[in-house]
């Protein structure tokens, strides 16, 4: 079943990403721990500014994006609200175990502790919309917005929904930072574009999907599947083909994860496609659990407007902007695939 | 009293993240529930852990609390009933 996304939006380090066309250079924050920090809306302007004292940056970004993107979609109400997280409000958990350890466990204030859960944001949303339908969230670490989507497009087959309203969302803090770096898991130099190593990142990004075409629609999702890494990179992408009648010479570009943990397995991917455009994104977005939301919404709007912007090619081949395959590395043993076309 | 209502305030202000408001826009005497500062239920529990926090008292019961949490001088006069 082909999912049609009538909606998007995403909250991103990566400047003017509303322009396509040109999106310039990301600066990085922190000139020891380097990282990348979202460009973050003005929240007053979104979000009832009565509300809005108590939220995290996460729950802001993420209900930002939600209701941002139901404003594109001209959706009011979805008919359900899935989320997915690879570490959730952690923010709020950090300051809730902070404040345990400095207040001897006691007069704790309810505020982190209510918001450290996973699923504040969905339900917060929710609540904002007075919507009753479908609500879940999804704090599957690498690979929680493949599964978010998938929900969705069960949901959507089986019980015959219209809009749903699938995002997701991962902030970054200082704490989280230092630990990340400690662990040897982030580069240690100042390059953004060597493709070698990753740097942290955060974003939200959400997507209004549903089952019927229409001209105003983004992008069609064709397929998507999460596979085990076991299966040699030529069996996966034969097999992902093979089940979408469709050949390596016709994809015309491919968007892949490079500037993660996960590089070198990347060239046994882009070897297989010699005559397709060579895409990434992770350069623009940073490196976090929930990263190919924001890989899809860079996706549909390159195809939306027919136009990749310089900065995302790795390498030009292919003048064709009518499919593109997402290949994104989510976990040491799971890769996320996405055809998506216009 | 004067100082302790306005020190009050600022506590409030600064717990409850109260953007834009400023000490001398709290009334007083107002109700801090539904009218006044609008504050709901989460908000009294940020309240009750600030008077035990910063003031060292703790409010026993829900009911002592209703009237106690009413507004910026019913909170004052109990901290200078049970001051030790």
């Amino acid at each position: 079943m082909e999912l049609y996304i009538k909606g998007i939006n995403s909250i991103s380090p990566s400047e003017n990403f509303d322009n396509i066309s040109h999106i310039p250079e990301i600066k990085l924050v922190d000139e020891i721990y380097k990282h990348y920090v979202c460009i973050e809306p003005i929240y007053k302007e979104i979000i009832n500014p009565l509300l809005l004292r108590r939220m995290s940056r996460a729950m802001k970004m993420g209900i930002a994006s939600a209701l941002l993107c139901l404003k594109d979609a001209k959706i009011e109400m979805p008919d359900a609200i899935i989320t997915a997280t690879g570490l959730g409000c952690i923010e709020d958990s950090d300051k809730f175990l902070t404040l345990l350890i400095e207040n001897e466990e006691k007069m704790l204030n309810p505020t982190p502790f209510i918001q450290s859960t996973h699923n504040t944001i969905s339900s917060q949303i929710a609540l904002l919309l007075k919507c009753h339908g479908y609500n879940s969230t999804y704090a599957g670490r690498g690979a929680c917005f493949e599964t978010a989507l998938l929900d969705a497009k069960m949901l959507i087959s089986d019980d015959d929904l219209q809009n749903v309203l699938v995002g997701a969302y991962d902030e970054l803090i200082a704490n989280q930072i230092r630990i990340l770096y400690r662990l040897g898991l982030f580069k240690n130099n100042n390059k953004i574009n060597d493709n070698q190593g990753n740097l942290p990142g955060e974003g939200a990004s959400f997507f209004v999907v549903s089952p019927n075409p229409s001209e105003t629609n983004y992008a069609k999702i064709s397929d998507f599947e999460i596979v085990n890494n076991l299966i040699s990179a030529k069996k996966i992408i034969s097999d992902f083909l093979v089940k979408n009648s469709i050949t390596i010479g016709n994809i015309n570009s491919i968007m892949v994860g490079i500037n993660s943990c996960f590089d070198t397995h990347y060239t046994e991917y882009t070897d297989l496609f010699p005559n397709s455009n060579i895409l990434w994104f992770k350069h623009l977005c940073g490196e976090y659990m929930t990263s190919s939301a924001f890989a899809l919404c860079l996706a549909v709007k390159c195809l939306k407007n027919y136009s990749i912007p310089e900065i995302a090619f790795i390498r030009k081949n292919n003048n064709k902007n009518n499919n593109i395959l997402i290949i994104n590395k989510v976990t040491n043993e799971q890769t996320a695939l996405f055809l998506l076309s216009n | 009293m004067d100082e302790l209502i306005n020190n009050l305030k600022i506590e409030i202000i600064e717990a409850l993240n109260l953007e834009d408001v400023k000490a001398e826009d709290i009334d007083t005497e107002a109700p801090l529930f539904n009218e006044g500062l609008g504050l709901d239920s989460i908000d009294a529990l940020e309240l009750i852990v600030l008077i035990e926090k910063k003031h060292g008292i703790k409010i026993q019961s829900a009911d002592e609390g209703k009237q106690i949490l009413y507004s910026v001088k019913t909170i004052a006069e109990f901290i200078i009933k049970n001051k030790k």
